[in-house]
């Protein structure tokens, strides 16, 4: 039953198949064929995979994102990010990086990332003289962080499965976060030297408090969640909804671009895209019921601990399951199947559970990129004259770097936990 | 039966568009009225899980008809060109199979819930009336799984499905 079963997930996920079919389809084929599990439990599970509220912050998030968006937030934000590092060597590759570091905060998402920061600046890269595989490359890689920089569906995703705080978590993102796109930023300088591309002028000090008064209101996002979680206002998922008000006010009462129309149809838009997320995490639930029923989450973790139970090899061997799985299937889908058998190893080793949230999110965001199937390489076509071989060719050297990030922040806890220590005092 | 069509897509996406907008709102006044009246209700978590659940499974269903479900499009991408319908056509046949087979246990499993006359916790509202969403979601995903079939083998919409992604 269970090769029939990881037979027919490899064949589905090869051909294409939607991957919400290929994960739970290879479930169901497989019990069809054999044993004695009544097949109904399929529905149950898909059911009971996204009955939990802590969840329920992840159409929130995705529609506080498309709201901010309608109202020309990512135009403000890359312009900011503009006035503040244009004016260094290499300054146009870490505006791509910096954006997408604001824009995470604002978005939960890694493919919004790339299409919202993409589509303007991956001319922008271009036009000022960087090669195609390098403009690609960034603007794939830095997106990404979406996912890291809370809030974080993937960390919405681990809390949910594991229980810890996401609050806490988030904060861990917020280190993890700024380290990761560090790592890129030596790389834009080098690029631009060797392709000699000039910088912009520098901004006056009136362009520069200009660019931060219009981006503003999309800042404020984040001071939202985060303050609002924190002092205990309210959980996640209403800090979600809260945002998503906070966003309707300003795009109503500020912003003044859109009619109801557009909003509500912004609104569907949301709907849509959260199912396409939503139903993946619900068929991937399946999946992690099906790997425990049949003892292989317990083989597993038996064969992980056999092996060491020093926690610096037990990450290692964590980190690595994660990246080769994270080229096949999405993050999400990985914290819904392997985080609650990585978190038991992790509790009997002595891993801190926040800082395994953070490793393993800063893992997926590796994942959305890596080839054969990082989902950013996919929707990078959709920015014009990329290929998808040029987007593999550019985002390699990023891998590496992201690779360098992810190592640090395993070994060096510090980076990602000094901030939920402070915050968390006591509890973490 | 391409205005049955329109209207079946128009009143899955108002729906959608009615089941997000309720559910922000839900949860705002439950804030709200904690604070202010200190007062919450009990069942707005659950509402809103119940909400966004059906909004998923028909969602799907959109997700289904623009051709929008992710999905690894590495093989269609690289075929050859005469191999492309074929795969395509292969995809959603397996997709219409799987979505028959949620359908046929789901139906199961509601038939199940309503003998036993399941209730929901605080709404007190039966429960298969919230797990219809997934055999019902399913269905109309099939449907829209036969129509891509349909499109590929009669008409002329080779790239449509799978083009766009994420």
């Amino acid at each position: 039953m269970i090769t029939l079963f990881f037979l027919l997930l490899v064949v589905f996920l090869v051909l294409g198949v939607p991957i919400f079919i290929a994960l739970s389809g290879s479930v169901l084929g497989a019990m069809l064929a054999g044993g004695n599990l009544p097949p109904a439990i399929v529905v149950e599970r898909l059911f009971a995979g996204l009955d939990k509220f802590a969840l329920m912050a992840i159409p929130f998030f995705i529609l506080t994102g498309n709201l901010m968006n309608v109202g020309g937030l990512s135009r403000r934000i890359v312009n900011l990010a503009n006035l503040l590092v244009g004016r260094f060597t290499g300054g146009m590759g870490m505006t791509a990086v910096s954006s997408s570091m604001f824009f995470s905060a604002i978005s939960g998402s890694s493919p919004a990332t790339v299409v919202a920061v993409g589509s303007l600046l991956y001319p922008a890269l271009k036009d000022q003289g960087y090669n195609k595989p390098f403009s690609i490359g960034v603007i794939i890689a830095s997106g990404s962080i979406g996912i890291i920089i809370p809030p974080s569906i993937v960390m919405i995703v681990y809390a949910a499965v594991t229980g810890v705080s996401v609050g806490a978590l988030f904060m861990a993102g917020i280190g993890a976060g700024l380290l990761y796109g560090l790592c890129f930023l030596p790389y834009c300088y080098y690029q631009a030297r060797k392709d000699g591309v000039v910088p912009s002028p520098p901004p006056s000090r009136k362009q520069l408090w200009e660019g931060l008064k219009d981006s503003s209101w999309g800042l404020g996002v984040p001071i939202v969640v985060l303050g609002g979680i924190y002092m205990g206002v309210f959980t996640p998922t209403e800090a979600a909804a809260a945002s998503v008000i906070y966003s309707l006010a300003v795009s109503a009462l500020i912003y003044k671009e859109s009619t109801a129309a557009q909003l509500f149809d912004t609104i569907k838009n949301a709907a849509v895209t959260t199912a396409q997320v939503m139903i993946i995490l619900s068929a991937a639930s399946v999946l992690s019921w099906f790997l425990t029923s049949q003892g292989l989450a317990l083989t597993i973790a038996n064969s992980v601990l056999s092996l060491s139970s020093n926690p610096y090899h037990v990450f290692f061997l964590i980190n690595v399951t994660v990246l080769i799985v994270g080229m096949f299937i999405d993050a999400a889908s990985i914290m819904i199947i392997l985080a609650p058998l990585f978190y038991k190893i992790g509790i009997q080793v002595g891993i801190n559970p926040i800082h395994l949230g953070a490793v393993l999110t800063v893992n997926g965001a590796v994942g959305m990129f890596t080839p054969p199937f990082g989902l950013n390489l996919f929707v990078a076509s959709s920015l014009g004259d990329v290929d998808y071989i040029q987007a593999v060719r550019g985002s390699f050297p990023f891998i590496i770097l992201a690779l360098i990030a992810l190592a640090i922040l395993t070994y060096v806890p510090e980076v990602s936990m000094w901030l939920p220590r402070m915050v968390y005092k006591g509890i973490v | 039966m391409s205005r049955l069509d329109t209207v079946l897509s128009k009143a899955e996406e108002f729906l959608l568009g009615i089941l997000m907008t309720t559910a922000s709102l839900v949860l705002f006044a439950n804030i709200i009225a904690r604070y202010v009246f200190n007062w919450g209700f009990t069942w707005a978590e659950e509402l809103v899980r119940y909400e966004i659940i059906w909004m998923v499974f028909l969602g799907g269903s959109v997700a289904a008809r623009q051709g929008l479900h992710i999905g690894v499009d590495l093989l269609v991408r690289f075929a050859p060109l005469p191999l492309r319908k074929p795969i395509n056509v292969l995809i959603n046949a397996i997709s219409l199979v799987f979505c028959g087979f949620i359908v046929y246990y789901g139906a199961a499993l509601i038939n199940q819930t309503r003998m036993f006359g399941q209730v929901s916790p605080a709404l007190q509202m039966p429960m298969w009336m919230v797990q219809l969403a997934i055999p019902l979601g399913a269905g109309l995903m099939a449907l829209r799984f036969a129509q891509q079939i349909w499109h590929l083998i009669v008409g002329d919409k080779t790239e449509s499905h799978l083009e766009s992604i994420g």
